[in-house]
């Protein structure tokens, strides 16, 4: 049992490897073909040109982001008005002086780009080119090919926003002399997390549309107008929507208040919303809650910044929206390819 | 014999050619002088105006100094003729002339009669009497229309007092008050100003403002504040007399002073609190209530305490009804103690916990996901 377990887990077949490898002996067996797999299309998408142009422009914009709330960071601390003033660490992901969006405002909008470029083209470029073909004729299970796009594209975002995020920890470290506390850096750690869940989503949608359409262009093209729908028309269609159903005069203030609920969750359907309201929140510790509120829940209520928990729980739901959409397009992904005609 | 009568005859025949080489001494009143008045009573620091009349009864013009003699001293006068100060005059024969005169009676005198003359060199004199009523003041008068006020102790008393200067000279007087113990604070203020000396021109009046403020501790009583002002040799004191009726305080905390609390929304969260009496007398009908943002609620047992003496405290239990839909983040709570004295406001503040619940219904949506993909993998990946 044991053996076939070996043979056909690739989890526990790297479990073993670990073993191995920390008692310091070389592992007797070759490095599981999944993980071959996996290792191959990280190469593939490191050398990449595209792959080289996003990370420069996402690195770039970080270290604009990173000046440019270093220098109002003094400013933004000593402003006692602000409950949030006490957390310099998720000041620097957070301040600006409205010259440059925040770091925040970049990730929201260039993540998605990097998820789809990661993606795009997955399938239907290795199918054209006949190599997937190739690759199934080996004695491999067939969703080895759509895992280990999905894995190493994964690996890659995860490595690269850690490390942006420690940097930003460490430059944060190096220029205010400041410590950041438990507390912060788990709400960094977590805002990475939401992160790199927000450009899987993406990967997924794109690796999708990469199954769906033969043509790499098409794909691409399908991503990116998903992406400006949710993130320019959706808004736009929702609030044209929601002007003609509440009421000019504001007789019924319960009424409006359940119409605008209504309406916000319509907008939270959309990923990049869930993204910014759960980044918001963990970033921002004095924000309470999310969408519109009642004068009844807001009546006696002093700013102050929230514990941790709390927090977590506001964006619990948003990053279960999230991580559901995920999965859904993940599970959609493999039902299709796994379904898909792949002969030329 | 014969000397004697020698003696006393040419005593009589000297008197004669004196009487007839001196017609002046024959005739002294050929010049006299007149007034209505001779014998006046006033008050100290008055002036006395007198109307003078010299006649000249002789046939020939008269030339004669006018001059005072056996004047107080300290007084003075002033000898006029139309508006002219002078100091001889002329007169026609068997006419008169008006003068006036004007006799400075001082403040610092004392009560009796002073006797002066008015004479006619050469002439005649007038005397005259000034009787002055009362003795004269030469000092300062301090003093307050109000000296008693009554209030209770976290009341502050002000002290209306008058400083009147009857010196000749400006005063500087430096103002002092002696506190009846520890705990009091007494200011003067003159002219809008918190002030320590004071000074007043000669005859002129400075009101003065005493404030007192005693300590909120002060037991209810008659307390004398003695105030003195002391300006030289000059020494004045009233005596301020401060009634106390007992203060009314109240206070509502709790037992550690901890003004705040944790509790999760829709939970009802207890709490001990203490409410003391910080004043001197005993507190009545002591209601606590709570003011809550809307949709919470707080009930208190006992809902209401009779009495609670000086110095006391009572500690009642107040639950917290956090409304259901409430955020996480913190709330303010008043909570308002009202006794039929005083009343007081104490505000709380509660830290509200959204419950986990919801959060499970999440978890449970993301386990059906990973479901799904676990079937799709167990239908199509292992073939």
């Amino acid at each position: 049992m044991e053996t076939i377990n070996k043979l056909k887990n690739p989890v526990f077949k790297s479990l073993e490897t670990l073993k191995y490898t920390f008692k310091g002996v070389n592992t007797p067996q070759q490095t599981h073909p999944f993980w071959v797999m996996v290792q191959k299309d990280i190469s593939d998408h490191v050398r990449s040109l595209r792959f080289i142009i996003l990370i420069v422009l996402i690195i770039l914009t970080c270290f604009g982001t990173l000046y440019n709330a270093m220098s109002h960071l003094n400013e933004a601390l000593h402003n006692t008005k602000d409950p949030n003033n006490m957390f310099a660490f998720l000041k620097l992901l957070t301040a600006t002086d409205g010259s440059l969006p925040s770091f925040l405002l970049f990730m929201s909008f260039m993540s998605p780009l990097l998820g789809i470029s990661l993606g795009f083209d997955a399938v239907n470029s290795e199918h054209n080119s006949g190599s997937l073909v190739r690759v199934i004729s080996q004695p491999i299970h067939r969703d080895y090919v759509i895992n280990a796009k999905f894995v190493s594209a994964l690996t890659i975002i995860s490595i690269l926003f850690f490390s942006l995020s420690f940097i930003f920890i460490g430059f944060g470290i190096l220029f205010s002399g400041l410590t950041p506390t438990f507390n912060e850096f788990i709400r960094i750690m977590a805002f990475t997390t939401l992160t790199i869940l927000y450009v899987s989503f993406w990967l997924n949608l794109s690796i999708l549309f990469s199954i769906k359409f033969k043509q790499a262009s098409t794909s691409a093209l399908t991503c990116i107008g998903v992406w400006l729908f949710f993130s320019v028309f959706y808004q736009i269609i929702i609030n044209i929507a929601a002007k003609t159903f509440i009421p000019e005069r504001a007789s019924q203030l319960d009424k409006v208040i359940n119409i605008k609920k209504f309406f916000s969750g319509l907008l939270n359907i959309a990923p990049n919303q869930l993204f910014t309201d759960a980044s918001t929140t963990l970033l921002m510790p004095s924000v309470r809650s999310l969408g519109p509120l009642s004068f009844t829940e807001t009546l006696g209520a002093i700013p102050s910044a929230l514990t941790l928990t709390d927090s977590l729980i506001i964006v619990w739901p948003q990053l279960t929206g999230l991580i559901a959409a995920t999965i859904f397009c993940f599970a959609l992904s493999y039902y299709i390819f796994m379904r898909k005609e792949i002969r030329p | 014999m014969l000397t004697h009568k020698t003696r006393l005859y040419s005593f009589f025949s000297f008197l004669t050619l004196i009487f007839f080489f001196f017609p002046n001494l024959t005739c002294a009143q050929s010049v006299s002088l007149h007034t209505p008045i001779t014998t006046i009573k006033v008050p100290p620091g008055q002036d006395v105006n007198y109307n003078l009349t010299a006649i000249n009864n002789s046939n020939s013009i008269k030339t004669s100094n006018i001059k005072l003699v056996n004047l107080p001293k300290d007084w003075s006068y002033e000898l006029k003729y139309d508006s002219w100060n002078i100091e001889q005059i002329s007169i026609l024969p068997k006419k008169q002339e008006k003068l006036s005169l004007k006799i400075k009676v001082p403040l610092k005198v004392d009560k009796g009669s002073y006797k002066f003359k008015v004479i006619a060199e050469g002439y005649s004199s007038l005397p005259l009497t000034v009787i002055v009523s009362k003795n004269g003041i030469y000092q300062t008068e301090f003093s307050c229309i109000q000296p008693n006020i009554e209030g209770a102790s976290d009341a502050s008393f002000s002290y209306n007092a008058t400083i009147k200067n009857n010196t000749a000279e400006d005063q500087v007087y430096s103002l002092k008050a002696t506190r009846p113990s520890a705990g009091w604070y007494v200011t003067f203020k003159a002219n809008g100003k918190q002030v320590s000396s004071v000074g007043v021109k000669a005859n002129q009046t400075q009101n003065v403002f005493i404030e007192v403020k005693p300590a909120s501790f002060i037991k209810s009583g008659t307390y004398k504040i003695p105030v003195s002002i002391r300006s030289g040799n000059i020494y004045e004191k009233i005596d301020l007399e401060t009634v106390i009726t007992g203060s009314y305080d109240i206070k509502i905390t709790t037992h550690n002073g901890l003004l705040s609390t944790h509790a999760n929304a829709g939970e009802s969260k207890k709490i001990k609190l203490l409410i003391t009496n910080n004043g001197s007398s005993a507190l009545n009908k002591i209601v606590p209530k709570g003011l809550t943002p809307p949709k919470w609620t707080v009930d208190f047992s006992p809902e209401e305490i009779p009495v609670i003496e000086a110095g006391k405290s009572e500690e009642i239990e107040a639950t917290i009804n956090v409304f259901d839909h409430a955020l996480s983040g913190d709330y303010e709570v008043n909570f308002n103690v009202k006794a039929s004295e005083t009343s007081s406001k104490q505000k709380f503040r509660v830290t509200v916990h959204t419950s986990i619940l919801s959060g499970w219904f999440g978890i449970l949506i993301i386990v059906f996901a990973i479901g799904c993909v676990y079937y799709l993998i167990r239908k199509y990946g292992r073939r």
